[in-house]
């Protein structure tokens, strides 16, 4: 070992580099102020192994990214962890940087000689924005796929330049394969080697011009790089490590959204966090034009950064200092602002919301088609062609048009104005309890929108329940009664957990047909089709494949006139009307899916 | 943390001076603490390489590849595609060329033979060769011959005879059960 590096020494001097380099005093002493810049050193690394790792599960390509990048968070050891250290340690990077560019402001730190390690710095920082931003897209999903279309759009307004650059960085003038072929390229690529080099020239800077210490402290070395400052960073990065890791654990390590769906609609795109005040800051010049986009995306922020620049110009007097701190606070005030003010909006905005459940649940969908392995035409093609992919979408699109899908707390989809029942937990105890409301059956969670408003059912549980009376004069439709219909129907539905007891009641009850449901129902083999849906099987794989096939079936609501029909049939028959209408096996796996989201807690 | 004061640490330009404690728990924690924070990612990294094994989707199964008349019992070797459903990574591609057999059946035989076109020796696709020789299959990488039955012709360059494989005849139908076997060595034994 020893002669080993007593030949390294001889040939390159390795050994007295590292004495060098270890034993350097420490002027003014160690410090944990100091451990800053070294973490974010240190984040850096780790975003190179992490990222070298990832690069070994990774394909860039149009119908490989979203695929491969799937396959290695949900089928390779440890894949799901790697891309989120990858990713939680890029914020981390972004936090600590800007910490630590507006300590150097407060501190007045970028004075000459030292304004070429504050001008490596910035650019650094700038760096580190668009490694976040490729590194965003490179997955290939409905998030990735909707910011690259934003943002090289913007770039496509530059006067002159943008339709090129635009092109340069999609690699053709459309999305398409060589898209992140290139920005792979890019992000692992170029844009670590470009930071990579401003490092060093950062570190130059800082170990010719020393640390910068407050005026009037002593300069007298005081302990050595190794341990005493080592010690301090080491901690520093397991700290930082173990927060990382902590919020891993929080929030669960994946991210992945559904694969990009260029032909459909996808309300819930949104930036990283870290650009989102981009976001919602060029929002503010909308109305301008293509001028003002340009304005608010790039312009305006690309001379926040020169202002930035100029700082050592004019920090040696006391009113350039003075400037300097309120332009740096109030440019961060402002990315605070925007990022707050665009977190608040989403909160309260019921339409993103409900964009952002469509997303998950698209989510869920491809997760589960994707497992039994993703054809060769990638896995876009899979969630369009594969019957489990087009039930989402025909719910998602056609069901949810009139229905929505919500429960009491609002969690789901809420339709601004539905014009059809609420489908979350359709024919539970409870949905049925609900029905059997006479004050609720009119609401627009049931009936209230609908033609069956003024219809019979509505009458019955408003003015005939409460009044029935049986042969002795008590109330058949007790609240213990209601609760037995609603039982026994969720038993038809195949709901698990039921009270055989109660059950037993219900049926009893629906199939009444003097004073109860099977008067105007058909309930197995009482009562007759004609007047009413039928209650056999209800909301049952069979009656739910029924019912979306053709609703208006002599069936379930083939009594109504056609006006009153509002349902289209969504079986796909030779004489169909209806666009969206599909083949049996679609309409089978949107009712599996229906049911398999009854064994969720919330939609 | 307080800084330590001047003179319990020394100032490191004389490595020779006595440890104290705390200056051996300041090594420690450098030297621990450097080493964890790399082995973290590292480690996750080399996990994530290192277990990415692919893994086979089933055992061999029996797989269709002729009909019986594509077979004649005239003793010529013909050579028939292995089709099966195949994972790469995420992709299932369905019903693809996962290899190829060489079927023979020499007359008056019910049940070809089936032999494995891939060469013990390192994996080439063992083709016919020329005829009016002794060989009827010659290795086109490092010339390898076989007799009919799949027996090497020595000196040989592949450690083993061409490796036979399980044939049944249904019916019209002849099926192969498919399997790899491990190259360059003596043993049949089955990739895993
Ligand atoms: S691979 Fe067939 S002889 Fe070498």
């Amino acid at each position: 070992m020893n002669r080993l590096l007593q030949w390294l020494e001889d040939r390159i001097g390795f050994r007295s580099w590292l004495k060098q380099r270890l034993g350097a005093p420490l002027p003014g002493g160690p410090s944990w102020a100091r451990t800053l810049p070294r973490v974010l050193a240190f984040l850096f690394l780790v975003q190179i192994i992490t990222g070298f790792f990832l690069w070994t599960s990774y394909s860039p390509g149009e119908n490989t990214s979203w695929e491969s990048t799937y396959y290695l968070s949900y089928h390779l050891p440890g894949g799901a962890w790697l891309l989120a250290l990858h990713r939680l340690a890029a914020s981390a990077m972004i936090v600590l940087a800007v910490v630590h560019l507006l300590a150097v402001v407060l501190v007045r730190a970028y004075l000459p000689p030292r304004e070429l390690t504050y001008w490596s710095g910035l650019l650094m920082l700038v760096v580190l924005f668009k490694l976040g931003l490729t590194g965003h897209w490179l997955p290939g999903d409905q998030k990735a796929y909707w910011s690259t279309q934003v943002v090289t759009s913007v770039l496509g307004l530059l006067p002159g330049v943008g339709e090129g650059l635009k092109q340069l960085v999609l690699g053709g003038s459309q999305y398409n394969h060589l898209t992140l072929t290139r920005l792979l390229a890019v992000h692992a690529g170029l844009l670590p080697l470009v930071f990579g080099l401003l490092l060093w020239v950062h570190l130059v800077g800082c170990r010719r011009h020393g640390p910068w210490l407050p005026p009037g402290r002593s300069r007298q070395p005081q302990g050595t790089y190794w341990p005493d400052q080592v010690w301090r960073n080491a901690v520093a990065a397991l700290v930082v490590l173990g927060v990382l890791g902590g919020l891993m654990w929080h929030w669960g390590p994946h991210a992945l959204t559904a694969p990009a769906q260029p032909a459909r609609e996808f309300a819930a795109a949104r930036p990283a966090w870290f650009f989102l005040f981009l976001f919602r800051f060029r929002q503010e010049f909308e109305h301008w034009g293509p001028w003002g986009e340009v304005l608010g995306a790039l312009v305006l922020p690309a001379a926040a950064v020169g202002v930035l620049f100029l700082f050592p110009f004019w920090g040696k007097w006391r009113l350039g200092h003075g400037l300097n701190v309120l332009i740096a606070l109030g440019l961060l005030g402002t990315a605070g602002y925007y990022t707050a003010l665009a977190w608040y909006e989403d909160a309260h905005d019921r339409e993103f919301q409900n964009a952002q459940w469509l997303a998950q649940k698209e989510t869920q969908v491809a997760l589960q088609l994707a497992q039994s392995g993703i054809p060769p035409q990638g896995a876009r093609w899979m969630m369009l062609h594969r019957a489990e992919g087009r039930a989402w979408y025909l719910f998602a699109d056609s069901c949810l048009k009139c229905h929505s899908y919500h429960d009491a707390q609002g969690r789901g989809y809420v339709h601004p104005e539905p014009s059809a029942p609420n489908l979350w937990r359709f024919a539970s105890v409870e949905w049925v309890l609900g029905l059997l409301d006479p004050k609720q059956i009119t609401q627009a969670h049931y009936f209230g929108n609908t033609p069956l408003k003024e219809g019979d059912m509505v009458s019955f549980v408003q003015q005939d329940m409460p009044e029935a009376e049986d042969d002795e004069g008590r109330r058949i439709f007790t609240p213990e009664a209601l609760r037995a219909v609603a039982t026994a129907l969720a038993a038809e539905a195949g709901w698990p957990n039921l009270d055989a007891q109660l059950v037993e009641k219900g049926r009893r009850l629906l199939a009444d047909d003097s004073s109860g449901c099977a008067q105007c129902h058909k309930f197995h083999d009482a009562g007759e089709l004609g007047s009413a849906p039928d209650l056999t099987g209800y909301g049952s794989l069979e009656w739910l494949v029924g019912m979306i096939s053709d609703p208006n079936h002599e069936r379930f609501y083939g009594h109504l006139d056609s006006q009153q029909q509002t349902m289209p049939a969504f079986l796909v028959q030779p004489n169909s009307t209806n666009p969206a209408a599909v083949p049996h096996e679609v309409i089978e796996a949107l009712a599996r899916w229906l049911i398999a989201q009854r064994n969720r807690p919330a939609p | 943390m307080t800084k330590l004061p001047v003179s319990q640490t020394h100032s490191g330009t004389s490595p020779e001076a006595p440890p104290s404690r705390r200056r051996l728990l300041a090594h420690l924690t450098a030297l621990v603490g450097s080493l964890m924070s790399f082995l973290i990612p590292g480690g996750l990294g080399l996990w994530h390489l290192a277990g990415s094994k692919h893994k086979r989707p089933q055992g061999p199964m029996l797989i269709p590849v002729a009909t019986l008349d594509q077979v004649p019992d005239d003793g010529k070797p013909r050579r028939f595609p292995v089709r099966a459903d195949r994972r790469s990574g995420w992709t299932l591609l369905p019903q693809v060329e996962i290899g190829s057999v060489y079927l023979i059946r020499s007359p008056g035989q019910k049940v070809p033979q089936a032999l494995h076109s891939r060469c013990p020796h390192a994996g080439c696709t063992i083709a016919l060769a020329p005829a009016e020789q002794e060989a009827v299959f010659r290795c086109p990488c490092h010339r390898s011959l076989f007799r009919a039955d799949g027996s090497r012709i020595e000196p040989s360059p592949s450690p083993r005879d061409m490796d036979p494989l399980e044939c049944v005849v249904q019916g019209n139908r002849v099926l192969v059960r498919f399997e790899n076997f491990v190259l360059g060595i003596q043993e049949r034994i089955v990739e895993s």
